[in-house]
């Protein structure tokens, strides 16, 4: 049987020199996908969507604390008609001089003295009525 | 930008449902009022078609119109009694957060007199639920007891309403009172010459509070009438009263307003 060898490579020294090529730039190829993935933006989206809701419900815990307060300030003491208090009267002392004739020029200005909503509703109370025989 | 627009989307969404319970507070913090214009609204539609059965069966009188008639009448009695159900607790809800009115004795007597007649009116409804078959006279008889207690009623109605209207006005004479107090009190602050010129004209406050309380005092006076008159064009005139007096009140209250004004100014 006859085996065709092919023939031993060459010593290393005895390869024609080659020109080196500067090396490609390693390019940060973790990076770029990051970059160019459409996740990650989703990403970046929903961390800044969570801190705005975040921050709203902040807001939204702070007013509501506000106004159990201002509440707490409004809460009438029960006592007769000609002496009950007023309680915009109690909250005024929280405004300037200036916002409480504000204040009171609006409400003298809104007042509504007539509350048509209210008037008693037009009925008929005689609902007899009788057949001719 | 596109990232910038979706948070200005997001922000605006963010801001509505949190907004979005306090606007439903906002706009069904008048409930009462909204059931009972409702529940009138179809009192009328009610109405007609009861004045068309009736007419019918009178024309008629076959037993389809009277049965019809029946059917008629038993509605509209459900839909009056609904109606001034949801009147008197539209006036209790206005009575209570009245400021001018909280904790005062008048306004609990009221609102008592209101949750009587409510639980009156809520058994009648029963009553009539329970009925099988009722025939035109058993609705009549129900019909009646209500027409029996239709001035007392009235009367209540309007007794509530001017309170309501007297607390309202009281509010602001109350604060018109204090704000003359804080006046005076910056006026003793300043200089003698100035200060006597600014006295003179606090005066003149004083004096249109003192008339504006006067006016109030008369229109409760009247207020207290109400209780007695039971016929409705007494009620009415008393009632007209009491909203001239506020109203006078009001005119005060506004001319002390614009003196309170100027010396604010002259400080």
């Amino acid at each position: 049987m006859a085996y065709d060898f092919e023939a031993p490579p060459m010593s290393a020294d005895n390869l024609p020199l080659k020109e080196l090529k500067p090396e490609p730039e390693i390019k940060d190829i973790a990076a770029e996908k990051i970059a160019k993935n459409p996740l990650n933006n989703k990403m970046k989206l929903f961390l800044g969507l969570m801190m705005a809701l975040i921050l709203l419900i902040g807001i939204a815990v702070g007013i509501s604390f506000r106004g159990k307060a201002q509440k707490e300030i409004v809460k009438p003491s029960p006592s007769p008609l000609s002496t009950s208090p007023s309680p915009t009267s109690s909250l005024m002392p929280e405004l300037t001089l200036k916002g409480r004739i504000d204040v009171l020029g609006k409400n003298l200005r809104d007042i509504d003295l007539k509350e048509t909503n209210l008037i008693p509703p037009i009925l008929d109370f005689k609902l007899r009525f009788e057949a001719k025989k | 930008m596109r990232l910038f627009f979706k948070i200005i989307i997001f922000l605006f969404l963010s801001l509505s449902i949190i907004y979005y319970p306090l606007s439903i507070i906002l706009v069904y913090s008048q409930q009462p009022i909204d059931d009972y214009l409702y529940q009138y609204e179809q009192y009328q539609k009610t109405y007609q078609e009861f004045t068309s059965s009736r007419d019918q069966y009178l024309k008629y009188q076959t037993l389809t119109s009277q049965d019809e008639a029946i059917e008629a009448t038993k509605k509209i009695i459900l839909q009056r009694n609904q109606v001034l159900r949801t009147y008197f607790l539209a006036l209790q809800w206005k009575l209570r957060n009245t400021s001018g009115l909280v904790g005062s004795s008048k306004q609990e007597e009221l609102i008592s007199f209101l949750d009587k007649e409510i639980t009156w009116l809520e058994k009648e409804t029963e009553q009539i639920n329970s009925l099988t078959n009722p025939s035109l006279n058993d609705l009549f008889v129900i019909s009646d007891r209500l027409e029996a207690k239709s001035n007392q009623l009235k009367s209540l109605s309007y007794q509530s309403l001017s309170l309501i209207l007297i607390g309202k006005m009281k509010n602001l004479q109350a604060d018109s009172t204090s704000l003359t107090t804080l006046l005076s009190d910056q006026i003793n602050n300043i200089e003698a010459t100035k200060s006597a010129e600014l006295k003179e004209w606090l005066k003149e406050v004083e004096n249109k509070n003192y008339l504006s309380q006067k006016e109030i005092e008369l229109a409760q006076q009247s207020q207290e009438l109400l209780g007695k008159k039971s016929k409705e064009t007494g009620l009415l005139s008393i009632y007209s009263e009491i909203q001239l007096n506020l109203e006078k009140a009001k005119e005060y209250l506004s001319q002390a307003l614009a003196f309170q004004k100027e010396i604010y100014n002259g400080l």
